[in-house]
C-alpha cells in the first residue's frame, strides 16, 4: 500500500488548522452541480480516496467502509445541485462521511460488521499477508506497526477516534470539528488528548 | 483559530500522534472503486441500493409433452405400463422431495430483491412464497434473512448476500444440493437430517464441499473467505476447469482464496465470526431439531 500523495505521510501534524486545501482548480463545481458525467468523474477521482480513507478509519472495517463510501457518494449525488461552486466542497463532504459513519455507528449492522471479520476486515492482516508474499522484512514490520496503530484507533470508543481521525488525518481545527460534532471546544479538546492518551497506553502495550 | 494544546500531550500520546500519521492510508479495492464510479457518473448509484439493476428474464418452464399429443395410439398395454410406471415415479419424486424453505427469521427495515422484485421485508407470506429454489435473492445493507429447510440446513443471509437459493436436498435418492453465492455473507448450519447429504457452494472465486457443519461463506470484492465454526469443509480455487488446490478446512480455521491469482491463505477465525456462527446455529437449532415452522 502506498501512501497517498494526499495522506498524513504528508502531514506534519495538526499545525494545519483549516482543512488541508485540496486541488479543486481542475474540478467544476458547477458542472458538478449540474450532473455532468465528466464533472462528476472528476469529482470522484478528487475526493474518494481521502473519503474511503476517512469511512475506514471510522468504521474498521472494509466491508462497511465500502457500504459507507457508497452512502457518502449516493449522498453527494442527490445533494450535488446544493453545492456551493464558490466554497471548497471538503467540508461538506468531510460532514456527509462522519454523519453516515455515525449512522453506522447507531446502526446493527456497525456491531454486526465486528462479528464477520474477514482476513481483509482486519486491518493489517492483509498487508501482513501481502508482505509475508512478497518476503521482505521490512514491509512485514512495517504492515505490522500500521496494523497495532490501527487496532489502537479501533479500540478507541466511537466518539473518541472522530476526533482523532478528524484532526490527525483531516487536519481539521478544534472548532470545526466542534462545529461538526455539536461539541464545544473544550469538550473536543479534552477527547482528543484522552483518544491520544489512551492510544498510548494501547500502543505500548502492544510494544510499539 | 484556536489550536495547538498538544503541548500538554504526554509523551506517549505524542508518540501515539507521530505513529498515527505515520500510518498509510487504507485504500479501496480498485474493482469496487470503479465500480462505485460508473454508478455515481451514470446516475446509477441513484437506484442501485433500492431497485435491481439489471432485470431477468424469467425462468420459462417447457411443458412436457404428453402422449396425448401423438397421433398414434400406443397399445393399450403399453399405455398402462407408461402410466404405472409414470405414477411410481411421481410417488417416489413428491416423496424424495425436500422440505422447502421456510423463512423463520427476518431482521432490519425495506426491502429484498427475489428474481428483481422488489419484496418488502414485513410481508412474510410474500418471501414464503417468492423464496423457493432457483430464485435470485438480494439482500441489501441492514437486513438478515433466516431460512430453514426442515430438519436439513438452516441458511442465513446477510448484508449484500447475493445468491441463487438452492433446491432442498432429496431424502433418500440423489441427496446433494449445489448453491450459488455471488456475494456477501452468507452462514449456514446443518442438521440431523443432513447426513448423507453432499453441499457443494460455489463462489466467484472458491468451491467448498459441505459434508455437515456450521460455516460462513463470505464473498468480497477481493474474494471468498470461508469459515467454519464445526466440521470441516474442503475449499478450493475455482478454475475453468473446475476447482483445484481444494484443502480441508477444520474447525476454527478459514481459507480465504483471492480473486487474483495468488495461493489461498489460511488463519484461524475471527473471535466474533466464531460468536455470530455460533448465535446462529443456536437460534436455528429448534427449527432443525423438529419444531415445526408456521405456514
Amino acid at each position: 500500500m502506498s501512501p497517498s500523495p494526499t495522506g498524513p505521510t504528508q502531514k506534519q501534524g495538526p499545525s494545519v488548522l483549516t482543512p488541508e486545501p485540496r486541488p479543486t482548480d481542475g474540478l467544476n463545481l458547477e458542472a458538478v452541480r449540474r450532473r455532468d458525467p465528466e464533472a462528476l468523474a472528476a469529482f470522484f477521482d478528487a475526493y474518494f480516496d481521502r473519503m474511503f480513507a476517512l469511512v475506514y478509519r471510522l468504521l474498521g472495517d472494509r466491508t462497511l467502509a465500502e457500504d459507507a463510501a457508497q452512502e457518502v457518494f449516493l449522498k453527494v449525488h442527490r445533494g450535488a445541485h446544493l453545492l456551493d461552486p464558490t466554497r471548497d466542497p471538503v467540508p461538506w463532504l468531510l460532514m456527509i462521511a462522519t454523519n453516515v459513519c455515525r449512522d453506522f455507528w447507531r446502526s446493527g449492522a456497525y456491531r454486526l460488521s465486528h462479528t464477520s471479520l474477514s482476513i481483509d476486515d482486519t486491518p493489517g492482516l492483509r498487508e501482513t499477508l501481502h508482505s509475508t508474499a512478497r518476503g521482505p522484512e521490512g514491509d512485514a514490520l512495517a504492515a505490522e506497526r500500521t496494523r497495532l496503530v490501527q487496532d489502537a484507533l479501533l479500540a478507541l470508543r466511537a466518539p473518541l477516534r472522530e476526533v482523532v481521525v478528524l484532526r490527525e488525518y483531516e487536519g481539521m481545527g478544534y472548532d470545526q470539528i466542534a462545529a461538526l460534532s455539536g461539541l464545544n471546544e473544550a469538550a473536543v479538546r479534552k477527547r482528543y488528548s484522552r483518544a491520544l492518551a489512551e492510544m498510548g497506553k494501547h500502543l505500548r502495550k502492544a510494544g510499539l | 483559530m484556536n489550536d495547538r494544546p498538544d503541548d500538554r500531550l504526554t509523551d506517549e500520546a505524542e508518540r501515539a500522534r507521530r505513529l498515527l500519521l505515520e500510518a498509510p492510508p487504507p485504500r479501496a479495492a480498485t474493482a469496487f472503486r470503479d465500480r462505485l464510479k460508473d454508478e455515481f457518473v451514470s446516475g446509477a448509484i441513484e437506484v442501485s441500493g433500492t431497485r435491481e439493476a439489471r432485470g431477468r428474464a424469467r425462468r420459462k418452464t417447457v411443458p412436457i409433452r404428453g402422449l396425448a399429443s401423438r397421433r398414434r395410439r400406443a397399445p393399450v398395454w403399453i399405455a398402462a405400463s407408461l402410466a404405472a410406471a409414470a405414477a411410481i415415479t411421481i410417488v417416489i419424486g413428491t416423496l424424495n422431495q425436500g422440505q422447502k424453505w421456510m423463512v423463520t427469521g427476518v431482521r432490519g427495515e425495506g426491502v429484498v430483491a427475489v428474481d428483481g422484485d422488489t419484496v418488502p421485508l414485513s410481508d412474510r407470506a410474500a418471501l414464503n412464497r417468492l423464496i423457493v429454489p432457483g430464485a435470485e435473492v438480494k439482500i441489501p445493507d441492514g437486513v438478515e434473512i433466516d431460512l430453514v429447510s426442515g430438519g436439513v440446513m438452516a441458511l442465513q443471509l446477510t448484508r449484500r448476500t447475493d445468491l441463487t437459493i438452492p433446491p432442498p436436498p432429496t431424502r433418500w435418492i440423489n441427496r446433494r444440493m449445489e448453491m450459488h453465492v455471488r456475494y456477501g455473507d452468507t452462514r449456514m448450519t446443518t442438521g440431523p437430517d443432513f447426513h448423507g447429504t453432499r453441499l457443494n457452494v460455489f463462489t466467484p472465486e472458491a468451491s467448498v464441499e459441505v459434508v455437515g457443519t456450521t460455516l460462513a461463506v463470505i464473498v468480497q470484492t477481493n474474494g471468498t473467505c470461508v469459515c467454519v465454526l464445526e466440521g470441516a469443509a474442503r475449499v478450493g480455487r475455482m478454475t475453468p476447469n473446475g476447482p483445484t488446490d481444494i484443502q480441508p478446512v477444520r474447525s476454527g480455521r478459514l481459507r480465504f482464496v483471492w480473486k487474483e491469482d495468488r495461493p489461498p491463505s489460511s488463519d484461524h477465525m475471527r473471535d466474533m465470526e466464531r460468536i455470530r456462527l455460533a448465535q446462529f446455529r443456536d437460534a436455528q437449532r429448534p427449527w432443525l431439531e423438529g419444531t415445526p415452522a408456521p405456514d
